[in-house]
Order: C-alpha cells, then sequence, then structure tokens
C-alpha cells in the first residue's frame, strides 16, 4: 500500500468529494480534530460538534472554492489551524452566552493557547503517521521488535523468543527503525514547510 | 568488515543518525554478533528525545482505540450530512 501524503489527499478531496476520499481524510484528520477540541474543556457532545463544523467547512472550501487556501506546501497545516480555532471560538462564544457563572465565561482563552493545543495534536498524529509509514519500509520482524521493545518496553529476551531472533537483533532494531523513522519525520515535515 | 567493536563515538553517532550508510550497515552487523555493543546501541537510543515522544503518541492512541466508536460514530454522521444517508 502507497503511503497516501496529505497534499493527494487534498487534491482527490478537490476533484471528487466523494466519500472514499472523505473517509480517508477523516481517518487522518479526525482524532487529532477531536483531540483539538476536547483540550478546549468543552462536553464530548459540544467536542463532536465542532469536529463537524471544522470538516463542513473543510469540505465546502475544498469543493466549491477554487483555491481555498494558499496551495504552496505548508499552508494546509495553518490554514486548518486557522479554521479549527474559529469553530472552537464560534463554540465558545455560543456557550459564553449561556454561561451562567465567570468562571464559565474565562473559557474564552486566547488564541496563543489554541494553536498550542493544536501544534500538539498535530505532532502527535504526525508522529503515529511516521511510524505507520516506517513500518512500511522496513523488514516486518524488524518493525515488530522495534514496536514491542522500544516502545512497548517488553523485554529483549521475550521479543526475541516471540519472533525467532536473536537478542542482539532486538537490540539493533531499535536504532535501525529509528533511524528510518528520523527520515520519514524529516521529509513529512519538509513537506509541511 | 568491521573485526574489532567500533569506537563508543561511532555509536553515539551511528544512534544519532550521523553516520553514512556504509559505515552503518558495518555497526549493525558487527553489533549482530556482539553483545556488548548491540546493548549500548541500545542504551544510547533510550535516551532518545524522538523515541521518547513516539512512546508517548502510541500510548495515547493506545488509549483512544476505546474511543473509535466514537470517531465511527462521528464520521458517520459527517457523512450523512454530507452525502445522504444513501451511503
Ligand atoms: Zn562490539
Amino acid at each position: 500500500m502507497s503511503i497516501i501524503t496529505s497534499l493527494t489527499l487534498l487534491e482527490s478531496i478537490r476533484l471528487d468529494g466523494g466519500p472514499a476520499a472523505w473517509r480517508e481524510f477523516f481517518r487522518r484528520y479526525g482524532p487529532m480534530l477531536l483531540g483539538f477540541a476536547r483540550r478546549s474543556g468543552f462536553s464530548e457532545a459540544d467536542s463532536q460538534d465542532v469536529v463537524q463544523e471544522v470538516l463542513l467547512a473543510v469540505h465546502k472550501a475544498f469543493t466549491q472554492m477554487e483555491s481555498p487556501f494558499d496551495r504552496t506546501r505548508g499552508k494546509f497545516k495553518s490554514w486548518l489551524r486557522g479554521v479549527a480555532r474559529h469553530k472552537v471560538q464560534d463554540m465558545r462564544r455560543r456557550r459564553a452566552r449561556q454561561a451562567v457563572t465567570e468562571r464559565e465565561a474565562s473559557l474564552m482563552i486566547d488564541q496563543a493557547l489554541l494553536d498550542r493545543d493544536f501544534e500538539f495534536e498535530w505532532r502527535r498524529a504526525l508522529l503515529i503517521d511516521c511510524l505507520v509509514e516506517t513500518s512500511r519500509q522496513i523488514d516486518p520482524a524488524v518493525y515488530q521488535a522495534f514496536e514491542l521493545y522500544a516502545i512497548r518496553g517488553e523485554s529483549p529476551a521475550a521479543v526475541a523468543k516471540l519472533l525467532g531472533i536473536s537478542r542482539n537483533a532486538v537490540y539493533i532494531s531499535k536504532s535501525r527503525v529509528l533511524k528510518t523513522a528520523r527520515q520519514v519525520l524529516a521529509r513529512r515535515l519538509a513537506e509541511e514547510g | 568488515m568491521m573485526s574489532s567493536c567500533p569506537t563508543h563515538d561511532m555509536l553515539q553517532r551511528y544512534a544519532g543518525d550521523d553516520c553514512e550508510s556504509t559505515a552503518a550497515r558495518e555497526i549493525e552487523t558487527h553489533a549482530l554478533s556482539c553483545r556488548r555493543c548491540a546493548a549500548t546501541l541500545a542504551e544510547l537510543t533510550g535516551r532518545d528525545g524522538l523515541l521518547e515522544e513516539f512512546r508517548a503518541a502510541v500510548e495515547q492512541a493506545d488509549s483512544a482505540i476505546a474511543g473509535e466508536v466514537v470517531l465511527d460514530r462521528l464520521q458517520r454522521r459527517i457523512e450523512s450530512t454530507l452525502f445522504g444517508d444513501s451511503q
């Protein structure tokens, strides 16, 4: 399976806008947007509403506009961040009007804080993407050894036995996979701009 | 082919992804049969900042698996808004 870069993904949404492209888009950005909305302290229902509003706005922009954001590489992230921030602030305004206490009204926090939350969720989603891409570039046993030993903290002996490889190979999987992952991450960051 | 152990500095550069690919392959081949170097490499990368980040991200993703039902439902809701219920 080839890796879909976010730009090709965006392109396919713009061109056909259909459910398949959309589902892939949701898979990639849905969880991080939900994480972002939850960080803003909304109820679960409100957080999901925010995600829905962001994604409807993205869809509308992509299917109706010629060029929703500057299409040079790297601009999608800041465009999406702007849309997400705007929807969070909309929701806050709605909730603030209904707010009965000062504390609830103080949910209206500043933009810098929202940007920081967005960055956090974005980075986390990017790291998971990098691991998935890395796992496809590497011998499956080596990647599994890395995940079990380096990520999940299983003992080298147990991992070696489970995968039928030497304990040294388990040790080395850590640096080998990290090396590839670092390259994948660097490329993805360069694509983001 | 490397017969004696690479220097600590070489191992460190390998772990930090700062060595060219021929040297990297030699170090890997050597460490396959040298417990000491393999363990040193594992220890050097154990303090890797990126690895720490990966661990945290995977941990979060693991705990989010329980939230997948939520995401599924949300996805269906958005899809039916976008494309109708015929999907
Ligand atoms: Zn050695």
